[in-house]
């Protein structure tokens, strides 16, 4: 099963990496070189054929050489997992060894010719899946019963060698695959808090950064969002205590915040713009996940997690205070800052003040929240609620100035759920509900309104000044 | 190493890294395994098999020995153990089997005596309403790296179920740092599979 997920998700990563990120990188610049007169207008798209052509020529041979690289590696695995024992030992080390050398210098022989480059990326793949077969196999042959994620691990580790060093796109997505099997292992298992997880992740992340391949980004949250999960599942059940659940979720929406205004400083990085939106996006999902968990009543008395009749969620220990206020600086550390960088630049905008007003009332509920015991949840909910709502209406504003439309389908998903939430949330009687929705849409009409009046007069200012 | 750094390496240096780095690390794996075979003190030890198979590695007999279950009650260093803490357990020869004598969660600087370093694999937890913790209840599982047997594809069942009342039992070698190896299975206390290196 496990080959067959590594498999699935190594074929999804190679049809997206095949040479289109040449393709498309020069369709976006090849305007601005026919604009500069390096190149002539009726060249340009026999130019962007040619490349594309060629491109799928090599993305087909290659494509195939990968999948026949994986089916042999595979097939490599399960031969020796027979255990014949009408091989002597010594020969089928022999055999381990000198399959996966065959294979790395199939490797040097089709970089050194251009022409046989399709066959590079699924001869270091080979290698690398026999690289893993090969441990395995030399702990059957000599019976060696490890902590068996240490071979997963160990494997993970050899293929960021072979991505590090030879810089192949396929096996840094097996690498990470890997290590994302050798942290579910630890974590599921084994009932693990795995920390080293993010020390292997902070390697892949460095050599995704080095080689350019922002492609992955996307793969790189995914990892990270299942590793924050997963810690999550086992902070639930190593604390019992009423509140703890709550108090983690804000610990959880916090360090998603962080994650999220990373995102908005690596846009001001000329060098690592490009990481910022991807990161962005998986940050405000997760978030608002988050921030939407807390919008439920229940949780927040944490009537559910508490046994016994009456019993409601306590306020915050020590602990948890110190804690979520160490996060709550880090947060708004990282906000200041950004805030300083905007306004040295002159490209501080409205969405960003208003996004400072809504990160404002989030932490003061958050920090409210620490002192207010579960009896006021439903209190605490009306407030939750307010900045849940307002947050996506924040989104999507933000969304519209920054043209991200995965922002704006954000906001309006999240906004969706939250009334969904609530419609059929039954801590609430109908006539409250039925009073929300109704107070809650006038208000969004008001708005509107206002923002529309807003518009009008600011284009009214530009052609007064145009006159 | 940084980019200019590595592009500036030629290919074949690369590649030969890659190469030696991944070998050294097979290598390792058998050489860690045939030191402790080669210098540990021969230990038999009793056990019941049960035959799985691995996902990786074939078929296997897994060995469920009498040591991997161990009394917090006679031993109370386990009573505050948890899953994945590693704990040794001091051997003292027997007849016909090894005996574990004292548990403990720190290595016993006694070079004299035989101590096998094994791992907590499952401890049974009660929670204490009065001091708000969990403590062991009750057995305690551990594992010593030796309870797997790799054998060929459906040969599992003549050691998991022996004819004519054989009984089946394993030589491991300890070596002076905990680790464990399976030198030999013993059928009826004659060696029937012995490991070698090659």
């Amino acid at each position: 099963m496990f080959e067959l997920l590594i498999l699935l998700l190594i074929l999804a990563a190679s049809f997206g990496m095949r040479g289109r990120g040449f393709a498309r990188r020069l369709r976006r610049e090849l305007p601005k070189w026919v604009e500069a007169g390096l190149v002539a207008p009726e060249k340009a798209p026999l130019i962007l054929e040619q490349v594309a052509a060629a491109s799928q020529r090599r993305s087909l041979a290659s494509m195939f050489a990968i999948l026949g690289a994986l089916l042999i590696g595979i097939g490599a695995i399960t031969f020796f997992a027979a255990n014949w024992q009408t091989m002597p030992k010594i020969i089928k080390l022999l055999a381990l060894f000198g399959a996966m050398w065959a294979a790395f210098a199939a490797a040097t022989w089709s970089l050194r010719h251009e022409a046989r480059n399709w066959l590079s990326e699924s001869m270091l793949l080979l290698g690398v899946l026999l690289f893993g077969a090969n441990i395995m196999l030399i702990a059957q042959i000599y019976h060696i019963d490890a902590h068996y994620p240490d071979g997963v691990f160990v494997w993970s580790l050899g293929a960021l060698l072979v991505a590090w060093l030879l810089a192949s796109p396929a096996v840094f997505v097996a690498g990470l695959m890997l290590a994302m099997l050798w942290s579910g292992m630890e974590a599921f298992d084994f009932s693990r808090l795995h920390w080293p997880f993010l020390v292997v992740l902070a390697g892949f992340t460095f050599v995704a950064v080095r080689e350019g391949w922002s492609r992955f980004a996307h793969l790189l949250m995914i990892a990270l969002l299942l590793w924050s999960i997963s810690t999550y599942a086992y902070f639930i059940t190593e604390f019992r205590g009423g509140g703890s659940v709550v108090y983690l979720t804000q610990l959880y929406f916090l360090f998603y915040l962080t994650l999220f205004v990373s995102g908005l400083h690596l846009e001001l990085s000329t060098r690592l713009n490009e990481w910022a939106e991807t990161l962005r996006q998986y940050a405000a999902v997760a978030g608002l996940v988050a921030l939407w968990a807390l919008t439920f009543p229940d949780l927040l008395s944490a009537k559910l997690f508490i046994s016994g009749r009456g019993g409601v969620r306590p306020a915050a220990d020590i602990e948890w205070i110190t804690v979520t206020l160490l996060m709550l600086a880090v947060v708004i550390g990282l906000a200041l800052w950004h805030r300083q960088r905007t306004l040295s630049l002159n490209a501080r905008e409205t969405w960003h003040v208003w996004g400072q007003g809504v990160l404002g009332l989030i932490l003061t509920c958050l920090v409210v929240n620490l002192f207010v015991p579960g009896n006021h949840g439903s209190l605490m909910a009306i407030a939750f609620n307010a900045v849940f709502f307002t947050a996506t209406l924040w989104l999507i504003y933000a969304g519209t100035h920054l043209d991200s439309r995965h922002l704006v389908n954000l906001g309006f998903m999240f906004f969706a759920v939250g009334i969904l939430a609530r419609y059929f949330d039954l801590f609430w009687k109908l006539l409250d509900r039925s009073f929300f929705f109704m107070a809650g849409g006038l208000l969004l009409i008001a708005v509107a309104a206002i923002l529309d009046r807003k518009r009008r007069q600011m284009m009214a200012g530009m052609k007064g000044g145009e006159v | 190493m940084s980019r200019d750094m590595s592009q500036k390496l030629s290919l074949t240096l690369r590649m030969g890294i890659v190469v030696v780095m991944l070998t050294l690390v097979l290598f390792g794996m058998i050489a860690r395994k045939q030191w402790t075979l080669a210098t540990g003190t021969p230990v038999v030890l009793e056990t019941q098999p049960v035959d799985p198979r691995s996902l990786f590695r074939g078929d296997y007999v897994r060995l469920n020995y009498t040591i991997n279950t161990l009394d917090s009650a006679g031993y109370p260093a386990l009573s505050t153990v948890k899953r994945g803490d590693t704990v040794y357990v001091t051997l003292v020869p027997g007849e016909p089997y090894w005996q574990p004598k004292t548990v403990s969660t720190e290595c016993p600087n006694d070079a004299s005596s035989v101590v096998l370093k094994g791992r907590v694999d499952r401890v049974n937890r009660r929670w204490n309403r009065e001091t708000r913790q969990y403590e062991v209840s009750h057995n305690v599982r551990v594992k010593f790296g030796v309870e797997h047997y790799f054998v060929p594809e459906g040969t599992g069942r003549a050691i998991e179920r022996p004819v004519g009342g054989e009984k089946v039992s394993i030589e491991v070698a300890v070596d002076r740092f905990g680790n464990a190896g399976i030198r030999a299975v013993l059928i009826n206390g004659v060696p029937r599979y012995i490991e070698t290196l090659f």
